[in-house]
């Protein structure tokens, strides 16, 4: 069992000295005792994250000026950007009227009903979450008022600058009111060449009625590794779409958690992760049927080159009680070379009988067959191969709603498959 | 066209192809007959360039370059086309996106510049109609979920869009019912003309009523052992193959 040595006391930001005081100390005294998972954790059996911890490594104070031109490249048309500094919010135009951002200070002072910190998040049952939850420096809430329709899109651009072995705790909170309806787009980049751990914890909201379509790409530099984890929690009628397309990092674990609250849920989830070289990528979901008529649809598909490993673990758990519950699992995975791996463990754990669900798992390699029938008609075969992994993916990257976002990640996902076919590698 | 001189092929240690010899002038159309397992697929396969095979002996000249040299994308810029036995499905690649891509690989090849989305949709309507094919087929994935019909009739498509100088058409009249293999035969035909050549593979002296060949060769062992004209495949039809094999162990 790994146990950070640094004392907790050091590294509290002046926010937390009082605030949220009593849950870090209780969480860092779970984090004491839990440690970092162990390889033979069910859990973690396929991921050895321990290289990726910096465990000596400082907590990121790196606060140099920085320019908005780093961000400002990855703007996009028609949205509305949030730049994201490591664990600070920097919003570079006039938010629209329905969109608020507040810092620790504002939520400390004043009293939100559904903005409770570590309301969603549980983090006495994960180490990585208590570890974020005690050592979080700064936290940014982003809340979308009662039927509050957004026209255009939010755009998060969050990069990740700091020092060699900085460790990195993000904290976000989301709460979109009833009724209301807002899509994020978030852009993950790490623009400094430094090796960094990234923890990040999110935890979201969405009330009675409300709509959330979320799509995140990231594209973190390849010595970092990172544990993300997403708590969403849906009210009654909700709707949630969440999409994450993996490209960066050296190592990654992403974790899924959403609890559906009341009835008439409704949660998607659409994934597609590229591992080269030999980053490593980890995709695990688990998704808390509690109530009744309540849908989830899961859709996770892997392109694996050279040395990379994936895994995918997914769970519907699917309560007593939770009656005409729809849980679907698809993951398919294709590998592109005979040392890369994967690992897939789609699970259902059903306690009542009057549910529908589904689970399904595929892993394949490219068709040689078909890369000659290409061929065969003046395709050349890194072009052929191309084409095939488009076909393969196309219907994961379908999923977002705004095109030219869809256009973004297509032409990152052409970029990384250059690499690799130039490498020669298939 | 084409000149395939004492082609001697093997699958690992196993001999298939021993000594053929086809001579395939401009405007021809040879047929290949003979019976299950004499290498007829894996003659259209190593012409077509597939890695499987190696060619222990022999040359290919096709339009004065030495063939086997050439990758399986070059032979089919260079206008050399392979009708499937068995068309490869390949889910998730649209068909009409497929095609493009192919028509302006060969285009690229040739130092042509690339067709754009709305001139070929007009063009592949054309092609369309010669076939018979409605407009919704090119949208659907390369031979996903396709009929054997649907197969073979969007091989003939592809034959006429990419527009080859030699065609092999391996048993694209096999699994066809009557409508469809006319279908087949008028694309071939409309295709014909006196720059374009034509190997077609086939067990079935059927498709012959509705195409003019100019030679039907007899592959037996491994070489071809008989050569004739239209003639000889209904001799064939009606005595199987049974009595060349006894003609060829006489000589």
């Amino acid at each position: 069992m790994k146990i950070r040595k640094v004392s907790m006391e050091n590294n509290l930001y002046p926010y937390r000295s009082t605030f949220l005081k009593e849950q870090a100390l209780d969480a860092w005294s779970c984090f004491q005792n839990k440690g970092y998972p162990h390889p033979k954790n069910e859990n973690w059996r396929f991921s050895n994250i321990n290289n990726w911890l910096l465990e000596d490594g400082p907590i990121n104070k790196y606060k140099k000026e920085f320019s908005t031109t780093q961000f400002s490249k990855y703007n996009i048309i028609n949205t509305y950007s949030i730049y994201i500094y490591n664990d600070s919010v920097y919003s570079p135009e006039k938010l629209p009227f329905g969109i608020e951002i507040w810092n620790m200070n504002q939520i400390e002072k004043n009293d939100f009903d559904n903005v409770v910190i570590g309301s969603i998040a549980d983090y006495k049952n994960n180490s990585f979450i208590a570890e974020n939850m005690a050592l979080f420096q700064n936290c940014y809430i982003v809340n979308i008022p009662e039927n509050t329709i957004i026209d255009k899109p939010i755009h998060f651009i969050h990069d990740i600058i700091g020092q060699e072995d900085n460790r990195v705790y993000p904290r976000l909170f989301i709460n979109v009111g009833a009724c209301s309806e807002v899509e994020i787009l978030q852009t993950e980049i790490g623009s400094d060449n430094c090796q960094h751990f990234i923890n990040s914890v999110d935890e979201v909201v969405v009330c009675e009625n409300a709509k959330l379509d979320w799509t995140i790409m990231q594209q973190r530099n390849l010595f970092s590794g990172q544990v993300s984890s997403c708590n969403i929690s849906l009210d009654k009628n909700a709707c949630v779409n969440y999409n994450t397309f993996e490209f960066g990092t050296g190592s990654i674990r992403r974790d899924i958690n959403t609890y559906f609250k009341s009835t008439g849920g409704n949660f998607e989830f659409n994934c597609l992760f590229l591992p080269m070289g030999k980053q490593h990528m980890d995709i695990s979901t688990m998704i808390h049927h509690k109530n009744a008529h309540c849908n989830s649809k899961q859709l996770i598909k892997g392109v694996l080159g050279e040395r990379s490993s994936g895994v995918f673990r997914g769970l519907a758990y699917v309560y007593n009680g939770a009656k005409k519950t729809d849980a679907t699992q698809t993951n398919h995975n294709l590998l592109l070379s005979s040392t890369a791996r994967m690992n897939s463990i789609p699970q259902l754990e059903i306690y009542d009988d009057d549910v529908k669900c589904a689970h399904g798992a595929t892993t394949g390699q490219i068709d040689k067959e078909a890369v000659f029938y290409l061929q065969s008609r003046g395709i050349n075969k890194e072009a052929a191969i191309e084409l095939m992994v488009k076909g393969f993916v196309d219907d994961v990257i379908d999923k977002i709603k705004f095109p030219k976002f869809v256009m973004i990640v297509k032409n990152k996902l052409i970029e990384k498959m250059k690499d690799i076919l130039n490498n020669g590698c298939i | 066209m084409i000149s395939i001189k004492n082609l001697h092929v093997a699958v690992e240690s196993k001999k298939i192809l021993q000594g053929v010899n086809l001579e395939v002038k401009p405007g021809e159309l040879h047929v290949i007959m003979g019976r299950n397992g004499t290498g007829k697929s894996t003659l259209a396969n190593v012409l077509a360039g597939k890695e499987k095979f190696n060619v222990t002996k022999g040359s290919v000249n096709y339009m004065g370059k030495d063939l086997l040299e050439l990758s399986p994308e070059e032979r089919a810029c260079e206008g050399l086309f392979l009708s499937f036995q068995y068309p490869v499905a390949i889910p998730g690649v649209n068909n009409m996106y497929f095609l493009k891509a192919a028509l302006n690989s060969i285009r690229k090849y040739h130092k042509k510049e690339e067709i754009d989305a709305v001139d070929f949709l007009s063009m592949i309507k054309e092609k369309l109609k010669q076939v018979s094919l409605d407009e919704g087929f090119i949208h659907r994935p390369v031979n996903d979920g396709f009929s054997g019909g649907e197969k073979k009739r969007n091989e003939i498509l592809q034959m006429i869009t990419l527009e080859p100088n030699l065609s092999i058409l391996d048993e694209t009249d096999s699994g066809l019912d009557i409508d469809a293999l006319k279908t087949v035969a008028k694309g071939i035909n409309d295709y014909r003309s006196p720059e374009r050549s034509f190997i077609l593979i086939t067990h079935y002296q059927r498709i012959l009523n509705y195409l003019q060949s100019d030679f039907v060769h007899v592959l037996m062992n491994g070489k071809i052992v008989k050569s004739g004209d239209q003639e000889l495949s209904k001799e064939l039809e009606e005595k199987g193959y049974s009595w060349i094999e006894e003609e060829y162990e006489n000589t």
